[in-house]
């Protein structure tokens, strides 16, 4: 795991970049380039070059970096590196510093984190109430389990929501459910490619209330900011966090459940970080703003109570696979148990929930605890996973669609029908380049790209199907 | 004008995607038989309605439009044959973002203008401007 100070000061100057990534200490062996899986594709970018560019040529050199853009803050070069340099801090400061903002540039023409900063920025209320009710509907329609159960927490604009009392929860837990932005992805990609986003939600909340949990959601949740603070716009980034844990407070929650490994890392290592940065510049009394900044807000919330608790849905069901009615219990017993039938499942490890946050057991755990499926490993796996292609909806081009295509085949060459992940964005990417695959199939004659490829599913509905089917 | 009393009234901004080929003909037809209609809008010429991806509305927003309006050819008259087709595929997406967002689907508006209609667009363009001056600035208050 690694805690990147992305944001941990106020970042002013190149220099106090270089020296608080360490970035000072390169020593030019170029381990890092090896381990790039951008460098390997695109040979003139490497991380490497990036930082002597910066030294060498200044922000505005380093920023017209292909790398600037392209690079995915997957963390692989870290891994390498015998100096230790913190890169990912290092990519992530230098777009906070460049003078040209890294532009979201990939074929969705930036509509996410247009809609981002569109979410820090308006205060009206928001249309997320009738997505969570269109969740219900299609959990109705589906006949793969009972109604979803969830208690709306009024946002701000609370008129428009009824809060039902119906939350039953084990023990003294409050157990919030932070969506993401999944309606967003939904809303884009269910139209034009057919990748179902919103199945991720449904079963979330399935697999929780099968757990006997009926978790909160928070009517007027914003974007968690992930892909903002990774493009370098700190100000949005710190408005998103401020009405989120505002939120989050209110709701009392003190366990929040994610199924985004970036909603993960972002609330668990990011949220923290800028609150303290911020209690200490109130402190310090530098503050000359008026008390309702969104510095001040912040600062506000460093000595909050609840001090939720922010874990992802498969360290929740791995936690609770001993207490509670989980998946996996009737393993040894259950007659899907014998390993003919059950499908061969791969698990693409996403960036932020394994190299970011440390979290690599926990998604294989409650895998194997499906009776229905047998997990297979890929070559490069764990701590050796590579990025699913794209970072922050900020860039996509020809490597992307390479490094994509080479993951699904290394999933089909170890034998798995089905390649899960925990991210949604990896399930849309993976399913972005595995569309394209088969339609080049259709007519082409590669016997690599024909038929053997796998499905691409969160890992969080193949354990709802489980359920479905028992 | 200093000494005299301003009244802040909302005047809406409003930005118009218009398509090359019939809806800017359009706009200019109206110009060209002088026809009147509120100044409010900011017209954004574009090759064919179907260039308009939800991310150029959202982004009109963003720098500080009240309302968006996306005008091409009639269904069967696309320059481009079914640009326009997908223009309206694309603004089911735009709408769903705008109620999301909280802009609101009143907000956004796809409507298909041919280069002889003037008058059409000019009815369109008033019309539209009074439904978002109904609907209030999108954020905070705008005096301009
Ligand atoms: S974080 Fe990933 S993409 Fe960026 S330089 Fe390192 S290995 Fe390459
Ligand atoms: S691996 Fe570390 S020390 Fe070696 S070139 Fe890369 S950043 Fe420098
Ligand atoms: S050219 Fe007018 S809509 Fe395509």
């Amino acid at each position: 795991m690694f805690d990147c100070p992305i944001g941990n000061a106020d970042l002013t100057d190149t220099k106090q970049l270089l020296s608080e990534t360490r970035a000072y200490l390169c020593i030019e062996c170029g381990k890092c380039s090896g381990n790039c899986p951008v460098a390997a594709r695109a040979v003139t970018a490497t991380p490497r070059a990036l930082v002597s560019r910066l030294v060498t040529g200044g922000l505005e050199a380093a920023a017209a970096d292909y790398l600037f853009k392209a690079c995915l803050a997957c963390g692989q070069c870290m891994e390498r590196c015998p100096s230790n340099v913190d890169f990912v801090g290092f990519i992530a400061g230098l777009r906070r510093l460049a003078p040209q903002k890294a532009v979201s540039s990939c074929p969705h023409a930036g509509v996410f984190q247009t809609a981002m900063r569109l979410m820090a920025r308006l205060e009206r209320p928001t249309g997320r109430v009738d997505w969570l009710r269109g969740l219900e509907k299609r959990a109705r329609e589906d006949g793969k389990g009972p109604e979803l159960r969830f208690e709306l927490v009024e946002g701000a604009h609370g008129k428009h929501v009824p809060v039902q009392k119906t939350g039953s929860h084990p023990g003294e837990q409050r157990i919030l459910y932070f969506v993401g932005c999944l309606p967003y992805f939904d809303a884009a990609l269910a139209g034009s490619s057919g990748v179902d986003m919103a199945g991720i939600a449904v079963a979330t909340i399935r697999v929780l209330n099968a757990m006997g949990v009926v978790p909160l959601v928070l009517a007027d949740e914003r974007c968690c900011g992930h892909d903002l603070l990774w493009a370098g716009d700190i100000e949005a980034f710190d408005t998103l966090a401020c009405r989120n844990l505002e939120q989050l407070e209110r709701a009392g929650a003190n366990t929040v459940v994610t199924a985004c490994a970036e909603c993960a890392r972002t609330l668990r290592l990011d949220y923290p970080v800028r609150v303290k940065v911020h209690a200490s510049s109130t402190d310090r009394g530098e503050r000359q703003d008026d008390g309702q900044s969104i510095g001040r807000r912040l600062a506000a919330l460093a000595g909050s109570k609840s001090a939720a608790e922010f874990v992802h849905v498969t360290e929740f069901l791995t936690r609770a696979v001993d207490g509670l009615n989980a998946p996996g219990k009737q393993r040894a017993s259950g007659p899907a148990g014998s390993s003919a039938r059950r499908t061969r499942v791969a698990f693409h490890d996403p960036c932020r929930l394994g190299r970011h946050l440390g979290v690599y057991d926990a998604p294989r755990t409650v895998l194997s605890s499906l009776a229905s499926i047998g997990v297979v490993e890929m070559a490069r796996e764990r701590d050796k996973a590579v990025c699913c292609g794209v970072s922050s909806w900020l860039y996509c081009d020809g490597v992307s669609k390479q490094m994509q295509t080479d993951r699904l085949r290394e999933a089909a060459s170890a034998g798995a029908s089905v390649l899960a992940t925990a991210c949604p964005k990896c399930k849309a990417h993976l399913a972005c380049a595995l569309a394209e695959l088969k339609s080049v199939a259709g007519g082409g004659t590669d016997s690599r790209t024909r038929g053997e490829l796998p499905e691409i599913r969160d890992i969080i509905e193949l354990a709802a199907d489980e359920l479905a089917t028992r | 004008m200093k000494g005299m009393a301003v009244t802040a009234r909302f005047e809406p901004r409003v930005v118009v995607f218009a398509c090359n080929w019939c809806s800017y003909a359009g706009a200019d037809n109206a110009g060209v038989n002088r026809i009147q209609y509120p100044p409010n809008s900011r017209l954004v010429r574009v090759m064919c309605s179907g260039r308009v991806h939800p991310a150029f509305v959202l982004r009109a927003f963003e720098l500080g439009a009240d309302g968006v309006l996306v005008s091409g050819c009639h269904i069967g008259d696309c320059h481009y044959l079914f640009g326009n087709e997908s223009a309206l595929k694309q603004f089911e997406t735009t709408k769903s973002f705008a109620r999301l967002l909280g802009i609101g689907e009143e907000r956004v508006r796809l409507e298909w203008v041919s280069a002889a209609e003037g008058e059409r667009f000019a009815r369109i363009v008033e019309e539209f401007t009074e439904t978002i001056r109904k609907a209030g600035p999108l954020a905070g208050s705008t005096a301009t």
